[in-house]
C-alpha cells in the first residue's frame, strides 16, 4: 500500500479506536537508504506498525522546511552531521542521551546551545583499499611506496579500479590523501573557506593527479574509469579480475559477497605519506534523530539501549551481512573480513569532510567539490594533462567556489 | 456575412453557420462561467507563480542584472546552448518522422500498421524508462551491454562525446514515432487531385513537395514541431538517468542545471534562469503558433484504401524496410523485459543473450514496498489529474466555441493556451513550493499542480473537437436557449477520451514536478526508480522491473484505447 495512504489510514483507525485499546499511532521513520539496504533496515527495525519512508536525498528538505503535521516524522536517520547541528533543523529536534564515544557525539551537538541531537546508527570507515590476496604482494608501507606498486618498479605493475562516475568515490580519495598529508588543513576546511588556497590542498591534488595518470593503471584506462561506478569497480577487482585493487569504504564488503562469494578479499588502509605518522581513519555515518517524544522512544528500542540482549541481536542482523559498522561494543558477528573495523571506528578519526561542506562546494552529481575532482581526473587520466597543471587548475575552481560560498 | 448570398445557386444544403439571431438564456457572462473554473485553477497554479518568479528575478540582490549575471556564467550558457543542440535534434526527429511516413504512404496495410503503431508506442513512456533502456543497451562493460559487445574496438559509449549519441538516440526513439503517426495522417488528408495536377503540369519531384506537399502539411508540420520542440526544451529525466554522474556537468541542460544550482545562485538569479528557459519555450511555441491554422490535424474522412502497389522490388524493399523500423523501435522494450526477466545477479553481471532467466528481480524490485506504495499512490494521482482535467476542459472548451465568448477573446485564450502548455515545470517551483509548504505530500494537492500544467493543452485539443462538431447537432438546444455542452461532450467522446487518456499518461511519467514539490513523500512512481538508480548496473534487474511496470501501465492503455485515442486526436467527432 503507498506509504501516505498507509500512514493516513492507520492514523484513521488509531483515531477511530480500531486500532487496538492503546491505539498508539505508528512511527514514521525517514530514511535516506532504498533497495538493499532499505531491506536491512526494515529487518534491524523490527517494530510493529512503524512506517518507513525512503526521502532519499530530500531528507535535507524534510528537515529543513516545516511540513504537514501528517508529514513530520517522528524520527529520521541523516548522513550528514551539517544537518543535525544546523540552527534552524537542531531547534526541531529532542535533546537525546548518548553513549557514543566523545568525538563522535561532538559532531551532532546543536551548535547554537552545545546540546547532543543525535545517535550514530552506523558508521563506515572509509580509508580502505580491497585487493585479491594473490594479485597484490602486500600492503605498501606509505603512499610512495604505493604508487611504486602501481607503476611496477618493484614487481609488476598493479592496476587499480577507480569508481570515477560517482562523484563521492573521488572525494573519499581526496579525503583520504589530505588528512595524511595536513591534518589541521582538513578539519578546518568546511568551516573557513578561505583555507582552500592552502599548500597541503594543492599537494594532495598533485598526489592524486600524478597516482591517476600512470599508464595502464586502471582497466580499460581513464576513459572506463570515468563511467565506472562504485559497484562496477568492486566488480572489476573481485568478480571480472580486471583490477587487482579498489579503494573502497567497508560497504564494499556486501557487493563482494554477493556478486563474487567465496573469492578471497583483503584491504590495507589507506598509506599515509612517507616519514609521517600513519594517517587517521576518513569516516562517515548516518545519525539517528527524534522529532516527537514517540521518535525518541522509538529511537531508544532501535539503538537497543536500556541493555537488552535482544535489541543488540536485531543490530547484529544488519552488522552480520556488512556495511553496518556499530560504535555499540555489545555488537558482535561481523563478517570475517571487516572484524575488528568497528573498534577502529572508536579511535582516531576524521569525519568525511564532503559530508560537511556547504553553499557551492557541497556535493552531488555536476557541482561542488565532486565537479573539480571529476574535472581533475578527466585532466589527469583521459587528457594526460601535467599532474602539477591540473592540479593548479582544481586549487583555482576550488578556491572560487569557496570564494562564493563565503560570500553568499 | 462574407459567402451568405452565394448559397442562392448551391444544390447541396448548407447549413447557416452564423449564431441564431435571438439567443436564449446565458449570454456573454453565460460563457465566462464556463472559463471560470479554468482559469481560476491556472491563475493560482500557474500564472501567480509565474508572475512570482519574474517578480524574484527581479528584486533579488542583484536586481534586474540577476538576468546579465546568469548569461555570463559559462556553465549557464553551455547548458542553454545544449538546449539549442536539443531543438536541433528535434528538428531532425520531425524530418524522420516525415520520412518514416512517406515510407508508409503506399504501403500495404498491415505493412502500415506497423510502421505507424510500434514507433509511436515509446511517445506514451517517460524519458526515465527511455534514459534507462538506452543506458542498458550501450553500456560500457561488453559482458553487459549489447553495443559494447558487438561493437569492435575501445569505443565508450556512456563516456565523453559518445553519450550525446545515446541520448539522442533516446530521444529519437521516443518521438519520431509521434511525429511519423501526424505526418501521415496529414499526407493521408492531402488531396490527391493536387498532386496529379502538378503532375500533369510536369513538377518534377522535388518541386511537387516544395509546391504543393510542404503547403499542405504547414499545419500538422506546426503541431508536430511544437510537441516535439516543447519536449527538448523540457529535456529533463532522459540526462539524469541515461548519463553517468561525472558525464553531467557535461551534458547539462537548463533545467537541469536550474534544479542542482537553484541554492547556489540564489533566488533571483535561480529565477531569472527558470525565466530564461521559460522564454526560450514560449519563443519556441509563438514561432511554430504562426503556422498552427489548426490545433490537430483533420483526417480527410475514413483511411482510403490506397490500391495496392503492384507487387515488385519496390514493395519489397517497402516491406523489409518497414520490418527494420519495427525490429529496431521493439528492441528497447525488448532489453527491458528480457532484463526485467532475468535474477538480480545475472542482470548485475552479464547480458540478456547469456541467460539466467528468473522470476528473482520481480521479488528484489517490490521488496521493500517502496514501489508498489509509490505505484498506488502515482495511479490515484495520475486518475485525479484526468478526471479533474476533463472536468475543467470541457467547460473551458466549450466557451471557446463559436457563439459563445466573442471571437477576440477566444483568440487570445488560445494564445494564453499555447504559452502555458510549454511552460517548464521550474519557473513554477519555487513560489509553488512556499505556498503549498504545509499541504504538500499529500497525494491531493499534487494532482492539482499537474491538472493545472496538462490544462492548457487539453483545452486546446478539446476546442478543436467541439469546433468541428456538425452545427444542426447543437443548434437546437442551442436555439432552446439551453447549453450544447453536454451535446458537444457527447458527440467528441473519442476526443474527451484522448484528452483524459493524455493527462493520465503525463501525470503518471512525471518525474519533475514530484522531483520538485513532492518530497516529504516522494511517492511518485518514476521518483522512487530514480532513487533506486544510484547504482544502475547493479540494480538493473530490479530496475528493469520498474520500468516494465512503469511503462506497461500507459502502453495497455493506449493500446486498449487505441481506436479512439486515434479519432479523437485525429478527427475530433464520431466519424
Amino acid at each position: 500500500m503507498d506509504r501516505r495512504s498507509a500512514l493516513g489510514l492507520l492514523s484513521g483507525l488509531a483515531v477511530a479506536g480500531v486500532a487496538g485499546c492503546g491505539g498508539e499511532p505508528p512511527l514514521r521513520i525517514a530514511v535516506v537508504w532504498s533497495g538493499w539496504e532499505l531491506s536491512r533496515f526494515h529487518e534491524v527495525l523490527d517494530q510493529r506498525g512503524a512506517v518507513v519512508y525512503s526521502a532519499g536525498d530530500n531528507i535535507a528538505a524534510l528537515l529543513v522546511n516545516p511540513v504537514a503535521p501528517a508529514a513530520t516524522p517522528d524520527m529520521a536517520i541523516v548522513p550528514r552531521p551539517g544537518l543535525v547541528t544546523d540552527d534552524e533543523i537542531s531547534s526541531r529536534l529532542l535533546t537525546v542521551q548518548s553513549k557514543d564515544p566523545p568525538a563522535w557525539r561532538d559532531l551532532l551537538r546543536a551548535r547554537s546551545d552545545g546540546l547532543v541531537k543525535g545517535v550514530w546508527f552506523k558508521v563506515a570507515h572509509k580509508s580502505l583499499v580491497w585487493y585479491r590476496p594473490g594479485a597484490v604482494p602486500g600492503p605498501p608501507a606509505d603512499w610512495e611506496a604505493w604508487v611504486g606498486m602501481c607503476e611496477g618498479r618493484l614487481c609488476r605493475p598493479l592496476r587499480l579500479s577507480v569508481a570515477a562516475a560517482d562523484g563521492w568515490v573521488l572525494t573519499d580519495w581526496f579525503e583520504n590523501v589530505l588528512v595524511g598529508l595536513d591534518r589541521e588543513t582538513y578539519r578546518t576546511l568546511h568551516a573557513d573557506p578561505a583555507n582552500w588556497s592552502r599548500p597541503a590542498v594543492r599537494e594532495a591534488l598533485t598526489l592524486l593527479a600524478r597516482l591517476w595518470s600512470i599508464e595502464g593503471l586502471m582497466p580499460g584506462g581513464g576513459r572506463r574509469a570515468l563511467i565506472t561506478q562504485f559497484h562496477d569497480a568492486i566488480l572489476d577487482v573481485f568478480l571480472y579480475g580486471r583490477a587487482d585493487m579498489v579503494a573502497a569504504p567497508d560497504f564494499a564488503w556486501p557487493i563482494i559477497a554477493r556478486y563474487a562469494p567465496g573469492r578471497a578479499a583483503a584491504w590495507f588502509t589507506f598509506p599515509g605519506p612517507r616519514g609521517r605518522a600513519a594517517p587517521p581513519v576518513v569516516a562517515g555515518g548516518d545519525a539517528v534523530v527524534a522529532l516527537t517524544p514517540g521518535g525518541h522512544e522509538g529511537m531508544k528500542r532501535l539503538m537497543a539501549e536500556g541493555g537488552g540482549d535482544e535489541g543488540v541481536r536485531r543490530l547484529e542482523r544488519w552488522a552480520g551481512r556488512g556495511g553496518f559498522l556499530s560504535l555499540d561494543q555489545r555488537v558482535e558477528g561481523y563478517p570475517p573480513a571487516l572484524r575488528g573495523l568497528a573498534l577502529r571506528m572508536r579511535g582516531d578519526f576524521e569525519f568525511d569532510l564532503s559530508d560537511r561542506l556547504t553553499g557551492r562546494l557541497a556535493g552531488g552529481a555536476g557541482r561542488g567539490l565532486w565537479r573539480v575532482l571529476t574535472d581533475l581526473f578527466a585532466a589527469a587520466a583521459l587528457d594526460g594533462q601535467r599532474p602539477d597543471d591540473a592540479a593548479g587548475r582544481a586549487v583555482a575552481a576550488l578556491v572560487a567556489l569557496a570564494e562564493e560560498t563565503a560570500t553568499s | 456575412m462574407n459567402g451568405g448570398d452565394s448559397f442562392l445557386f448551391d444544390v447541396a444544403p448548407r447549413h447557416d453557420t452564423r449564431a441564431p439571431a435571438r439567443w436564449h438564456g446565458h449570454g456573454r457572462y453565460g460563457a465566462w462561467g464556463y472559463l471560470l473554473p479554468a482559469v481560476l485553477l491556472v491563475s493560482l497554479v500557474l500564472l501567480a507563480p509565474l508572475g512570482a518568479t519574474v517578480v524574484a528575478s527581479v528584486t533579488g540582490p542583484d536586481g534586474v542584472s540577476a538576468y546579465g549575471e546568469v548569461l555570463t556564467d559559462r556553465d549557464v550558457w553551455l547548458a542553454l546552448r545544449h538546449n539549442a543542440v536539443w531543438l536541433a535534434l528535434a528538428l531532425v526527429v520531425c524530418g524522420l518522422g516525415f520520412g518514416l511516413a512517406w515510407l508508409a504512404r503506399d504501403a500495404g496495410p498491415r505493412t502500415r500498421a506497423l510502421l505507424l503503431a510500434v514507433p509511436a508506442l515509446p511517445a506514451v513512456t517517460s524519458p526515465l524508462t527511455a534514459g534507462m533502456a538506452f543506458r542498458l543497451i550501450f553500456d560500457a562493460n561488453p559482458s553487459r551491454g549489447v553495443v559494447s559487445a558487438l561493437v569492435p574496438g575501445d569505443v565508450l559509449f556512456l563516456g565523453p562525446g559518445w553519450i550525446w549519441l545515446v541520448l539522442g538516440l533516446a530521444f529519437a526513439w521516443q518521438w519520431t514515432g509521434l511525429a511519423c503517426l501526424v505526418f501521415h495522417v496529414a499526407l493521408a488528408g492531402m488531396p490527391a487531385d493536387l498532386m496529379r495536377v502538378a503532375r500533369v503540369f510536369g513538377a518534377g519531384r522535388l518541386r511537387r513537395l516544395r509546391v504543393v506537399v510542404f503547403p499542405a502539411l504547414f499545419p500538422t508540420a506546426a503541431l508536430v514541431l511544437l510537441l516535439v520542440l516543447t519536449a527538448a526544451v523540457r529535456v529533463f529525466d532522459l540526462v539524469l538517468i541515461g548519463a553517468p554522474g561525472s558525464m553531467h556537468a557535461q551534458v547539462d541542460v537548463a533545467g537541469l542545471f536550474w534544479w542542482r544550482h537553484r541554492d547556489d545562485l540564489g533566488e533571483g538569479r535561480a529565477s531569472a534562469l527558470a525565466i530564461l528557459l521559460s522564454t526560450m519555450a514560449v519563443a519556441v511555441a509563438t514561432l511554430v503558433l504562426g503556422r498552427l491554422r489548426r490545433d490537430w490535424p483533420e483526417a480527410g474522412g475514413p483511411p482510403r484504401d490506397r490500391p495496392a502497389p503492384a507487387p515488385g522490388l519496390a514493395r519489397r524493399a517497402r516491406t523489409a524496410a518497414a520490418a527494420v523500423v519495427a525490429v529496431v523501435w521493439t528492441f528497447p522494450f525488448a532489453t527491458l523485459l528480457l532484463t526485467s526477466f532475468r535474477s538480480p545477479d545475472a542482470a548485475a553481471t552479464s547480458g540478456w543473450w547469456t541467460g539466467g532467466y528468473g522470476l528473482g528481480s520481480y521479488g528484489e524490485a517490490f521488496e521493500d514496498g517502496a514501489f508498489a506504495g509509490a505505484l498506488g499512490a502515482t495511479a490515484q494521482r495520475a486518475l485525479l489529474v484526468a478526471v479533474l482535467v476533463v472536468l475543467l476542459a470541457v467547460p473551458a472548451a466549450y466557451a471557446l466555441t463559436p457563439g459563445q465568448l466573442p471571437l477576440r477573446t477566444r483568440r487570445v485564450v488560445a494564445g494564453v493556451a499555447v504559452v502555458l502548455a510549454v511552460l517548464p515545470p521550474q519557473v513554477l517551483a519555487r513560489p509553488l513550493g512556499e505556498a503549498l509548504g504545509t499541504l504538500l505530500g499529500g497525494t491531493v494537492i499534487l494532482s492539482f499542480v499537474h491538472t493545472a500544467l496538462v490544462l492548457p493543452l487539453g483545452v486546446l485539443l478539446l476546442r478543436n473537437a467541439f469546433r468541428s462538431v456538425p452545427r444542426p447537432v447543437v443548434l437546437r438546444p442551442l436555439a432552446e436557449g439551453r447549453s450544447a455542452m453536454i451535446r458537444m461532450t457527447l458527440e467528441s467522446g473519442p476526443a474527451v477520451l484522448a484528452v483524459a487518456v493524455l493527462a493520465f499518461v503525463l501525470a503518471w511519467n512525471d518525474l519533475v514536478v514530484g522531483l520538485l514539490l513532492n518530497w516529504p513523500a516522494a511517492d511518485q512512481a518514476p521518483l522512487v526508480v530514480l532513487q533506486q538508480a544510484r547504482h544502475f548496473s547493479t540494480s538493473a534487474g530490479a530496475l528493469a522491473v520498474q520500468a516494465v511496470v512503469l511503462t506497461a501501465v500507459p502502453v495497455l492503455l493506449t493500446l486498449a484505447t487505441g481506436r479512439w485515442l486515434r479519432r479523437g486526436l485525429t478527427q475530433g467527432v464520431r466519424g
